[in-house]
């Protein structure tokens, strides 16, 4: 090796290492993650059916066109609505119960290990699984759900929570809801541990009272935490199509469809071409989400994540 | 601290929190409940019973001794742990090194860098795969768990580099700084200082990546074909016939697949999220 | 013990990933005798043992041949499946479905059976309805079905008695069943719907059997009338419509819009619902969870025709067409297939056999429950046998989308006009793409 002045040889020293340090995450997530999706990409722009892969010939943008040209029967606003409507209605509760619980839970008391321990089960499940057994619950003639409330008596006839178009999605939040309050538990849960115990002491000698403690303290405090846990959580909410797929696939009438969701109809029916087209309006869609949450919540070292 | 008289608001405030607590773990425990009590019904005819039988009269464990013993359930959660344990300790064993340099450097494409992991997560499973599949196949890897591994450990890298890279940035620096005046190159200095200071971190890392790929359905049913080689979620989705669910399986395989991420869980809790919570707070 | 932790989580990793080098040298050393891989796709636990037992036979029959059976989970098996011929993974012998195979031969994974065919001895007592299906699409043969998931009508035959109501014969009389032994108070509706996943299948039955075997172009392509048209444009279709929407909106469970196989089957076997219409896989059920006198099994109901015409369902195995061992895994599928063994499968999964002297000796398929099918396979002017155009490629995309079209109709945000529309374009666009394929 050259031997070089002390300044750049160190510069050029670390951005070996750096390379280094990297590469082997760059080999795994390049052979597996990126070189899959590229082919998947391709099957975008391509007449790619199963049903005869002899036929497959390239069709540039016409997936997509047919993708976005609404029909009677085939809407994609409708499912982008939904998909809209699954992703914000989830986050909400779970962000609001999730941050609740944790501010709950801040305080010790005698088994809140135990009691964390249990409200973290949910998590615990596969999505897919917890979809089937809520189906089964929600069931509208043998259901679980039905008979409890019909005992309560909250209603008196039981309710086809997943077979009204007024219901199904709604219904499929609600389980959704349940599993993903435990993970904004758990990081907030994390975050608020973090908190000074004096500022606290010092706010409250200036007469703070609880909520503007908890506004002008706690808030900006774990402010970091809530907007890179909101991010992820959002691109993970959209992305997951385990539970929809269990629970509904779609239905009734296509009312409880979502991206990604509708991904897999047109998958398992081997039409890739169709498929990854949403595929790709997906990735695109997350994408333009996070740039512009990276810019609006102007946070810089979200901005390297 | 010296609580001796306490405020009426007090004993509300205490009165109201534990309702509220109460209320949630009801909220909470019910499905498991229901899956637990399904888990002990003796025949598919009290399952589909209505009314809603809650608690059967006559409990049984034949569904557990089902599973276990005809089902080759111990076989599935071997395979759930191999892979999942191997692909956890992989991404957590790569992720420790890009975290720590994207911790630690400032350099010009590290924005691009960071969003390069970030973009994984956009990426519906079943745009890849198909093609994941034919990539493992060619290269003799299909329908094992090696190749099974290597999909769990590349997917957990991204978040895993995330997490981790909070625990380093929670790390002062001059502890590294005095490690290489002694003579310690960075690689001596990250193994033999930094990491022993991070280990909650490893951990808390290492059982969420676990979790994941322990939860994963979709890409095992995808790589797995050999029933010796399946792992507990495909096992489970095998009770999913054409025209019917076996409840009573299905069910206490749920409630036993559960346990082991509980359990790691418990390990775990105190420090699960500092990775986010100190990256993120540092910045 | 925080560092106990770790170290035990490492540890238990390291020796994990022994155990797994160890596993994969183990198998890789074992390939000097002949392994056939036989894929299954309709899986569940039971019967993948009882094809077990078959193979075993086979082995024991075969000394240096292994049978390995891959069941993936049902659920998803085709996709899966498809993705292993694509691959050409070791598969030798594998089920044939219905839905896959114009998929499977479209695309070249499937060996011509017909050489094996030409001196096997069993194919002296093949039904007419496993010849119809066997060579329906194709001329070569690609596949000897196992089975037929043939489709009539459960009933409770004590709630019949009870309201003193004759089993259907027709769809009418179906409704109007219906309709009078439905009482929501009880719990109790006349049909078992299904709305769900494959649902819309049903208003075809109906339409169908309307039309009947002489307005159809063709038995195998069972929705056009000619050249350029579709039994959607008929008046029979739009009455079938119309009693369709009657059925579920008075005779049926207002949930069942979303009931798939699993639901309609546990509504009926669990006391909910009066009728169903379903595969012989539900005797299984019925003989499992209801008591003896109070169900019973008839055909299907006919249509205006005057025919009842529901497309049978068939699987069968055959072999890959890359696969190294072409003669030995002919042979496992003609194994399989002869009449012993294949009574032994049908009978275990109550299915109806391919050899007509199945149903002569065995005590199963002459019994009272299978009595309903009996009478439709020796009725084939009334019960012709018909099929489904499951070799256009329209037909994977029509099964995404029905459904959705189905249930806008049957919650009324679309009429039955607006349904039949878009049915017929459907149709005819298909034909206009893909052309005519029936000779």
């Amino acid at each position: 090796m050259k031997k070089m002045t002390g300044r750049t040889s160190k510069r050029s020293r670390d951005r070996r290492f750096i390379f280094l340090m990297l590469l082997p995450a760059f080999i795994f997530i390049g052979i597996f993650t990126y070189y899959p999706l590229l082919k998947g990409v391709t099957m975008a722009f391509q007449d790619y059916n199963l049903f005869n892969i002899n036929n497959t010939k390239w069709v540039g943008l016409d997936n997509f066109r047919q993708i976005l040209t609404p029909s009677a029967m085939n809407n994609f606003y409708q499912v982008l609505y939904n998909t809209l409507k699954w992703v914000i209605a989830s986050l909400f509760f779970q962000f609001m119960i999730g941050f609740a619980l944790a501010l709950l839970l801040n305080k010790p008391f005698r088994g809140v290990g135990l009691y964390k321990g249990i409200a973290f089960m949910p998590y615990a499940v596969s999505g897919f699984v917890i979809g089937i057994v809520w189906r089964w619950m929600y069931n509208g003639t043998s259901g679980v759900l039905n008979d409890l409330l019909m005992r309560i008596g909250i209603i008196d006839q039981p309710i086809g929570f997943l077979a009204q178009t007024g219901t199904a999605l709604n219904s499929v939040i609600v389980a959704n809801v349940w599993y993903g309050i435990p993970f904004f538990t758990i990081m907030i849960g994390a975050a608020l541990q973090g908190v000074p115990e004096d500022l606290y002491e010092a706010a409250k000698v200036d007469g703070a009272g609880v909520f503007r403690r908890f506004f002008s303290i706690t808030i900006p405090f774990i402010k970091p935490v809530l907007v890179l846990t909101l991010l992820l959580r959002v691109i993970w909410i959209f992305n997951m199509p385990d539970m929809i797929y269990s629970m509904t696939n779609g239905g009734p009438a296509g009312s409880s469809r979502i991206l990604t969701s509708y991904m897999i109809e047109y998958i398992y029916s081997n039409d890739y071409g169709m498929g990854s087209a949403f595929g790709v309006i997906i990735m695109i869609i997350l994408s333009i989400y996070t740039l512009i949450y990276l810019k609006f919540t102007k946070f810089e070292n979200l901005g390297d994540y | 601290m010296s609580r001796k008289r306490k405020k009426p608001q007090y004993y509300v405030g205490n009165i109201l929190r534990f309702l509220l607590l109460a209320g949630y773990l009801t909220v909470v425990l019910f499905p498991f409940f229901w899956i637990l009590s399904t888990a002990v019904k003796g025949s598919q005819a009290e399952i589909y019973a209505y009314p809603v039988i809650y608690w059967p009269e006559h409990p049984s464990l034949k569904n557990f001794a089902d599973i276990i013993r005809i089902g080759n359930f111990g076989n599935y959660f071997l395979n759930s742990f191999l892979t999942a344990g191997i692909g956890a300790t992989g991404a957590v064993l790569v992720s420790i090194f890009a975290a720590y340099v994207l911790a630690r450097f400032d350099f010009k494409i590290k924005g691009a860098v960071l969003f390069l992991f970030l973009f994984t997560q956009m990426i519906p499973i079943f745009i890849s795969l198909a093609p994941q599949y034919q990539m493992l196949s060619k290269l003799g890897l299909s329908n094992t768990r090696q190749g099974l591994c290597l999909i769990y450990m590349s997917s957990m890298i991204p978040y895993s580099i995330v997490n981790l890279r909070g625990f380093f940035q929670g790390i002062p620096v001059s502890l590294e700084e005095a490690a290489t005046i002694d003579g310690c190159t960075r690689i001596q200095a990250l193994f033999k200082v930094v990491l022993p200071l991070i280990k909650p971190g490893i951990a808390t890392t290492y059982i969420f990546s676990f979790i994941n790929a322990w939860n994963d359905v979709f890409t095992a049913n995808m790589m797995i074909s050999s029933d010796e080689l399946k792992t507990i979620p495909v096992a489970l989705n095998s009770f999913i016939l054409k025209f019917d669910i076996k409840w009573g399986e299905l069910s206490a395989g749920v409630m036993l697949s559960i346990i082991p991420s509980v359990i790691l869980f418990a390990f775990i809790q105190k420090y699960m999220g500092q990775g986010l919570t100190a990256g993120a707070v540092k910045g | 013990m925080k560092r106990k932790t770790i170290s035990v989580l490492l540890a238990v990793s390291m020796l994990a990933g022994t155990i797994g080098t160890t596993a994969v040298n183990v198998a890789a050393e074992g390939t000097e005798e002949v392994t056939l891989t036989l894929v299954e796709a309709i899986t569940s636990p039971e019967r993948t043992e009882i094809i077990r037992s078959i193979c075993d036979k086979f082995e024991e029959a075969h000394p240096g041949v292994t049978v390995e059976l891959v069941s993936p989970p049902s659920e998803n098996a085709n996709t899966k499946i498809a993705q292993m011929l694509m691959a050409e993974e070791k598969i030798d012998v594998l089920e044939v479905r219905d839905q896959t195979f114009a998929q499977y031969s479209n695309n070249g994974w499937l060996g011509t059976l017909d050489e094996y065919l030409e001196g096997w001895e069993g194919r002296d007592t093949l039904s007419e309805t496993t010849k119809f299906y066997m060579n329906a699409y194709t001329d070569e043969t690609y596949m000897v079905p196992y089975g037929f998931y043939e489709k009539a009508l459960y009933y409770r035959q004590d709630w019949f008695e009870e309201a003193g109501i004759e089993v259907p014969e027709t769809w009418e009389e179906l409704v109007d069943a219906a309709i009078a032994l439905t009482d929501p108070e009880q719990n109790r509706y006349g049909y078992s719907f299904r709305g769900g996943s494959m649902g819309f299948s049903y208003l075809d039955y109906i339409t169908t059997s309307n039309v009947g075997a002489d307005g159809l172009a063709s038995l195998i392509y069972n929705v056009f009338t000619g050249e350029d048209s579709t039994i959607y444009s008929t008046q029979e279709a739009l009455d079938a419509a119309e009693l369709y929407k009657k059925l579920f909106e008075e005779g049926s469970p207002k949930d069942s819009i979303a009931w798939g196989f699993t639901e309609m089957v546990q509504g009926f076997v669990g006391g909910t619902t009066a009728m169903l219409i379903q595969d012989p896989e539900v005797i299984t059920s019925c003989k499992e969870n209801m008591e003896d006198g109070t169900w019973g099994v008839a055909p299907i109901p006919k249509g205006t025709s005057g025919q009842g015409l529901i497309p049978t369902g068939f699987a069968g195995w055959g072999i890959t067409s890359y696969t190294e061992y072409a003669d030995l895994a002919a042979e496992l599928v003609l194994f399989l297939s002869e009449e012993e063994n294949n009574t032994y499968f049908t009978e275990l999964n109550s299915l109806i056999p391919i050899h007509t002297t199945a149903a002569e000796n065995s005590e199963i398929f002459k019994s009272e429950s299978f009595s309903g099918y009996m009478e439709m396979l020796q009725n084939p002017d009334v019960y012709p046998a018909t099929s489904i155009p499951y070799n256009y490629q329209a037909f994977s995309e029509l099964s995404t989308q029905a459904d959705q079209w189905t249930q806008n109709y049957l919650m009324g945000n679309i009429s039955a006009e607006e349904l039949l529309q878009t049915y017929d374009d459907f149709w005819l666009n298909a034909l206009n793409e893909e052309g005519v394929l029936w000779k």
